[in-house]
């Protein structure tokens, strides 16, 4: 087993508080630390959550591959988190390892605090403290020996912030366009690449998963995770950027006539969200706070079902879709005080 | 429990709560509400959504007095039509029934 330790309940891993800035991999560093047994520091970004990392050799040089890493934060960037990461491998061996069956079968429950992550040879404990200046986020972790899914624990410490922060994790394909994020969301099959790809002047942005959170004045951000399979025919240029503001979720279908948006009813938007929400709550608190997110997301963010016809041009129905306005569609809650029909 | 309830001993008489494994919002008076194990959403329309917020441990009959009280509809239409849903929400795991006490007045898992 490989123990995964993230976070500030680990000061034996912070003898050395510098956090490289540069590239993962420097020359002499691995080898000098291999010898002294110390752990590398490194400071990444990953689906929008900044992870201040120290890792062991194997590790570090593991991270030094994993596709989807960026080493500095954008301007504008507004992080999803910043957690404390530390990765250290167990002394003795517990289990087998168990076929890694792809990151969704990633669960999490939080429980005050601190939430437990079961992901592929992972095992995550993230836990919240308030400090006087802002909330600080670190983790406990086990994963199994050899080569560790380190996308898949990343991903799944970020889903799980995600919840946190009071957002969701979407699947979904999404585009930057108009210095914002589209989303569109469907199950697999549904066209959602294939609807990026007729947007002629946007960039890729996500392809199988996208984290939602709410920022100020009932805004969302879109965080992009990486991952997916790509387009076989990529049209599109791939963003740069791991973050943008939401600007609209769309349900997708295809179209026998023309392409056109169609309204949702509210209880219509929140069902097309959960449906195409990862979910990896188990308990009954937690499948509440994700529902409870996805109403919240369903009230401030535009979502509407896209009929895409393929080969017309999506951009243009999209610039007049905002023009007309997309727009928030408040949820009212009822009164059951009065008298009303059979129905 | 829910699965040895039978078509027979099913009756106004029993009383019905919310499974713990299920999560529920309202949302423009009508109720989504999840089953955890079943991973499904559902739906409720408005009646609906009030058995379902009254499910609390009560008998279905008090149930139907209510739903009488607040909605234009007749006593065997009511009656009928709460069987139906409660029954429903029993095989989908959303509902299920609890044995009160009538000395008592507390609800006693099944």
């Amino acid at each position: 087993m490989l123990a995964v330790e993230c976070g500030l309940d680990a000061p034996r891993n912070y003898g050395n508080p510098e956090y490289s800035t540069g590239r993962v991999m420097q020359a002499d560093r691995p080898l000098k630390a291999q010898q002294s047994g110390q752990f590398f520091q490194q400071f990444v970004i990953y689906a929008g959550v900044e992870f201040r990392v120290s890792a062991c050799l194997d590790i570090y040089e593991q991270l030094a591959q994993l596709p989807g890493l960026s080493f500095e934060r954008e301007a504008a960037q507004v992080p999803l988190a910043v957690v404390e990461c530390t990765f250290e491998r167990a002394k003795t061996p517990e289990t087998e390892p168990e076929p890694f069956t792809g990151d969704r079968t990633i669960e999490w429950a939080w429980s005050g605090n601190v939430c437990t992550i079961t992901a592929p040879y992972a095992r995550v404990r993230l836990v919240k403290s308030l400090s006087a200046v802002q909330p600080q986020l670190r983790a406990l972790a086990t994963v199994h020996a050899g080569p560790v899914p380190l996308a898949a624990v990343f991903s799944a410490i970020a889903s799980a912030i995600a919840i946190l922060r009071e957002g969701a994790v979407l699947h979904s394909a999404s585009i930057e366009w108009e210095a914002g994020v589209v989303a569109f969301i469907g199950p697999s099959g549904a066209g959602k690449t294939t609807a990026c790809q007729h947007v002629p002047g946007a960039r890729l942005f996500s392809i199988d998963r996208l984290l939602v959170a709410p920022v100020s004045g009932g805004q969302w951000q879109a965080f992009s995770v990486p991952g997916g399979t790509p387009p076989s025919r990529p049209w599109l240029r791939k963003s740069r950027v791991q973050s943008r503001p939401l600007l609209a979720v769309f349900g997708l279908r295809h179209a026998q006539s023309a392409t056109h948006f169609e309204p949702l009813s509210s209880v219509g938007r929140v069902a097309l969200l959960r449906q195409c929400a990862f979910d990896g709550s188990r308990e009954p608190a937690g499948a509440a706070e994700t529902l409870g997110n996805l109403v919240r997301l369903a009230t401030e963010v535009p979502i509407a079902r896209l009929h895409l016809r393929r080969g017309e041009n999506l951009e243009l129905k999209l610039r007049e879709g905002f023009a007309k306005g997309f727009r928030r569609q408040p949820l009212a809650c009822q009164s059951h005080g009065q008298r009303e029909r059979w129905s | 429990m829910t699965d040895a309830l039978t078509e027979d001993s099913f009756s106004l008489g029993c009383c019905l709560r919310q499974a713990e494994r299920t999560a529920c919002r309202v949302i423009d008076g009508k109720a989504v509400v999840i089953t955890i194990d079943t991973n499904e959403l559902h739906v409720l329309n408005p009646v609906a959504t009030r058995v379902w917020q009254l499910s609390d441990g009560r008998a279905l009959s008090n149930v139907v007095e209510q739903i009488i009280g607040e909605f234009e509809v007749s006593r065997c239409q009511a009656e009928k039509d709460v069987v139906q849903f409660a029954r429903e929400m029993l095989n989908l795991g959303a509902l299920q029934v609890v044995e009160s006490d009538p000395t008592q007045g507390f609800f006693l898992e099944s």
